[in-house]
């Protein structure tokens, strides 16, 4: 692998469903001589693209994991990661965005900005990488790049340039204009391979000249040297329009957009030399990384690869040759053969194998030096975990985990399929940490967790095809909270005499509401009176209750427990006997603390043409949904709600048929509110139910 | 009507008491003032105390996205909160925005009819009613007349307050009653013009319609304040 990081880059490739990045992606690793021949994503050759490796994806058309990919473009190394474009596999497209230095926000030249492109472009920003957006099909009928650069502008608050104008749009699209050089490009032989050069169409050449302008004075925001030469009417050297767009966009002060049809091979050649013109090196982004041993203070690490070595495991993946861990080295260099310490664990780590990926294929390299992302063999740790020289305790900065707002209880058919499911469950929950496994207690059922339906339903498909377990799943169940509205105040003494040793404790206290802080404990015990052992007897029995609430049975949460009084006996207190004191104070004052429920209420987004808006409205209305507001831009509208989880079972079905399948929505948590009061009678009568079966 | 007036803090009530009885159900006010001294964060207010007093509110907006007029309502209510002593206690934003309803749309994209059409759409399907109607971003330019007819339509006829904002220039030319050329010809239409004037240390509401009258009739003079552009009684 190349040592030098200068020539460098490691990009996402982020868009909407839909909207062609997998074909984009495909045909950079045909123009970068990866890969020999063309698929496309449903391909009738069976085949289907290179970078949906899981044949689940490729039957459904989408990209479900990142598979990582090496390439090389006029003497730079480019890793790829192709991330997920459903929002239910956000946790993907996050784990990409941490480890990735810039990104292509693919969009489309028919759609434009959609609600997907809003939440990767939220993501984005979290992680202040770096992009260049890339309007693709341009050859489809109402293709309007120009519109899509505004809305870019508008919806997403870019300061998006066009780099390039298109030669013809829709079916006509011949090839594009570059704006920086001044020049038009066509692509030609059978697949595009060959980009020639030649004048700009005389009837582009003052659209081109006025379109130029506006990018020279975009960029000239970000050189004071470019200024000077415009004030002073200068011609402007090439070198010196394209160092200013590169500190803009280093410093997300603005987008460059270029347009084209990867499906026709339009355009994607320019678009691989503004990855190497436009995008950071892995040098060029400040990284941090957290000191474990001084309070996790924050240090800076440098792309150094003579430095102790600091490296994230960010993708962990079960596949055909045995267990794969993707790193990004961020400092230093991970070389086959050497010993590195995982920092959660303290652990050695010997590193065995240590390869470069090319979507399911592999090349054998010695080395990732800092910067670099590749894939390590046999190694045992999770997601998330940091890998560092001896000597050194570092940790990467936490990826941000959502809690997942799903459950599922899944039942296996057959003693086969449970030691399949067994082992298919312990290897996605690895490695996706939104993805959560449990047994009940009491049914004996194994749930799982997720940020949706579609995850869940993948997961199961998965686990069928990869793993051969069939399994019957139930209804999906949200994932309610109970909490209190009022303080109250206790004193519970717990007395028992069984003959033997007797138990006594009295605890006194009280409970209260507080927001935002999960389960608070707080021992204002004075003078003894309850004895210093006793108190993490105490602790633990409130514990206990708030993982089942009395009220609904589900996790209490947002609750400050209190205690400040108590009494004890010389024989008969114990630490059971405050354990179960706590827990029956718990039971007795949260009753009276007006407990109530909260259910998961997400963000929905529904994109419809403007005709079909009403009825957009209507089911949204119908399903408990507060509408925050519509928006309206030429013949599409979006509809901005706010719709509890519950209600949300099956609405794609729904929305499609309302809409004669022309709208799409997309959803993601928010927050969690409190259920209506005819919700939460339902709720109870259920519990009801359950409990007379 | 005023359910949450108890919740209200004292110093908060005359603001709210101006802003909640300047217009009737069917009428139309303009809110006038220069680039950025005030007119969207008063529309905000506008709409803040409307909701917090219980009626619901349509905002119009033809220049920004959804998630920025959010924003905007989150950023003065907070203002809000930090000002008036005991406003978070009594009433969470959460609860309010049940009774607001954004719609964005293009400057192009804008007609009153438009707007008619989806108002009666919501009150068809039962989804929102609206009392209070805002519209920010409309230039009030070459088709004026018909925009303001057409706002005067929907008032009447879903019995709206309906609260305009009007841009206005430093060198825009004024008829003898200060009003700006752009809006001389139509202020017939309007109940109410109020615009917002930097004087020194102070932006002080300067009533233009009704003529003749400093302040709204019966009620406490009004100001912004430049820092946190909330509106406040003005000192006598």
């Amino acid at each position: 692998m190349e040592k030098e990081v200068r020539k460098l880059r490691n990009i996402g490739i982020s868009a909407h469903i839909d909207s062609g990045k997998t074909t984009l992606t495909e045909r950079i690793l045909f123009f970068t001589q990866r890969i020999h021949a063309i698929h496309d994503v449903k391909g009738k050759d069976g085949v289907g693209a290179t970078m949906d490796s899981m044949e689940l994806e490729r039957e459904r058309g989408i990209t479900i994991a990142s598979a990582a990919t090496f390439c090389q473009w006029k003497g730079f190394n480019v890793n790829i990661i192709d991330t997920p474009g459903h929002v239910d596999f956000t946790i993907e497209v996050e784990r990409s965005l941490r480890v990735l230095d810039g990104a292509i926000l693919v969009l489309c030249a028919v759609g434009g900005v959609q609600s997907q492109s809003i939440t990767v472009d939220r993501q984005m920003k979290r992680y202040n990488v770096p992009c260049v957006a890339f309007v693709n099909k341009c050859d489809r009928s109402g293709a309007d790049p120009f519109r899509v650069t505004r809305q870019l502008r508008e919806k997403l608050a870019h300061n998006a340039v066009m780099m390039q104008m298109p030669i013809g749009l829709e079916a006509d699209l011949e090839g594009v204009v570059d704006l920086v050089a001044m020049q038009a490009l066509y692509f030609k032989g059978e697949h595009g391979e060959t980009v020639e050069t030649g004048p700009v169409p005389a009837h582009l050449a003052e659209k081109a000249a006025a379109m130029r302008e506006d990018l020279v004075d975009t960029a000239s925001a970000f050189s004071d040297e470019l200024t000077d030469a415009i004030l002073e009417g200068r011609e402007i050297p090439e070198a010196l329009l394209v160092s200013a767009i590169r500190t803009g966009t280093l410093a997300r002060g603005m987008t460059p957009v270029f347009v084209g049809s990867a499906y026709k091979n339009k355009g994607v050649q320019p678009l691989l030399d503004a990855v190497n013109a436009y995008l950071p090196a892995p040098e060029e982004v400040g990284v941090t990384a957290l000191d474990v041993e001084n309070e996790n203070a924050p240090v800076s690490l440098e792309s150094d690869p003579a430095k102790p070595v600091v490296a994230l495991a960010f993708k962990l993946e079960d596949g055909r040759y045995g267990q794969l861990t993707y790193v990004r080295v961020y400092q230093g260099t991970l070389a086959k053969g050497a010993t590195v310490i995982n920092s959660r664990t303290g652990k050695k780590v010997r590193i065995g194998r240590v390869v470069r990926m090319h979507a399911d294929q592999m090349e054998d390299v010695d080395a990732i030096f800092a910067g670099g992302i590749g894939a390590l063999f046999g190694i045992d740790c999770a997601s998330g975990d940091t890998f560092t020289a001896e000597g050194v305790r570092l940790a990467m900065t936490s990826i941000f985990v959502p809690d997942p707002v799903i459950s599922l209880a899944i039942q296996p058919d057959g003693t086969k399929s449970e030691t399949a499911m067994t082992k298919a469950l312990n290897r996605f929950s690895k490695e996706d940490p939104t993805f959560r496994v449990y047994v009940d207690d009491e049914t004996s059922e194994t749930i799982i967790q997720g940020m949706g339906e579609l995850h869940l339903d993948v997961y199961i498909e998965r686990m069928k095809r990869e793993y051969g377990a069939t399994v019957t799943a139930g209804s999906p169940q949200v994932a309610y909270r109970e909490t209190i509205t009022r303080k109250v105040e206790f004193n519970y003494t717990h007395k028992k005499q069984t003959g033997g040793a007797g138990q006594y404790g009295r605890i006194a206290g009280y409970l209260e509401p507080a927001p935002g802080e999960g389960f608070d404990f707080v021992n204002k015990i004075t003078g003894g009176a309850i004895p210093t052992q006793y108190i993490p007897a105490c602790e633990k029995g409130f514990r206990k209750c708030i993982a089942k609430g009395p009220f609904m049975e589900f996790p209490v949460v947002d609750v400050r427990v209190c205690i400040n009084d108590g009494a004890s006996h010389s024989v008969d207190s114990s630490e059971m006997a405050f354990d179960a004191a706590a827990r029956g104070a718990f039971q007795e004052a949260y009753r009276k603390a007006g407990p109530v429920i909260h259910e998961p209420i997400m963000r929905v987004s529904v994109e419809t043409p403007t005709g079909f808006q009403g009825g957009a409205l209507k089911l949204l209305n119908q399903r408990r949904g507060m509408i925050v507001g519509t928006q309206e831009e030429d013949i599409n509208c979006t509809v901005e709600a706010q719709v509890p989880l519950a209600e949300m079972f099956g609405f794609s079905n729904v929305l499609r048929s309302a809409t004669q399948g022309q709208a799409q929505f997309t959803m993601e948590f928010l927050t969690y509110r409190e259920v209506p009061r005819s919700v939460a009678e339902e709720l109870e009568k259920q519990k009801t139910r359950k409990q007379e079966k | 009507m005023c359910a949450d007036h108890k919740t209200i803090p004292d110093a908060l009530s005359p603001v709210i008491h101006v802003t909640t009885h300047a217009l009737q159900a069917g009428e139309i006010g303009a809110v006038v003032a220069r680039a950025g001294v005030g007119k969207t964060s008063f529309l905000v207010q506008v709409a803040l105390h409307a909701m917090m007093s219980g009626k619901k509110v349509m905002h119009v907006n033809l220049k920004d996205s959804i998630k920025k007029v959010t924003l905007w309502y989150g950023e003065i209510f907070s203002l809000l909160c930090k000002k008036y002593q005991g406003l978070e206690e009594g009433v969470a934003l959460d609860s309010l925005l049940v009774r607001r309803f954004i719609m964005t749309m293009q400057v192009q994209g804008f007609s009153t009819d438009a707007i008619g059409e989806r108002l009666a759409d919501l009150l068809e399907q039962n989804i929102f009613t609206p009392d209070i109607l805002i519209i920010d971003g409309l230039s009030f330019d070459a088709s004026r007349q018909e925009t303001v007819d057409g706002l005067g339509r929907i008032s009447r006829e879903f019995s709206l307050c309906t609260w305009a904002s009007v841009p206005a220039h430093r060198e825009e030319p004024r008829d003898d009653t200060g009003m700006p050329a752009r809006i001389g010809d139509i202020k017939d239409q309007f109940a109410l013009v109020w615009e917002f004037v930097p004087e020194g240390q102070e932006i002080r509401l300067k009533q233009l319609v009704p003529e003749g009258e400093e302040t709204p009739a019966g009620t406490p003079a009004l100001c912004l304040d430049p820092a946190s552009m909330l509106l406040d009684v003005r000192p006598a």
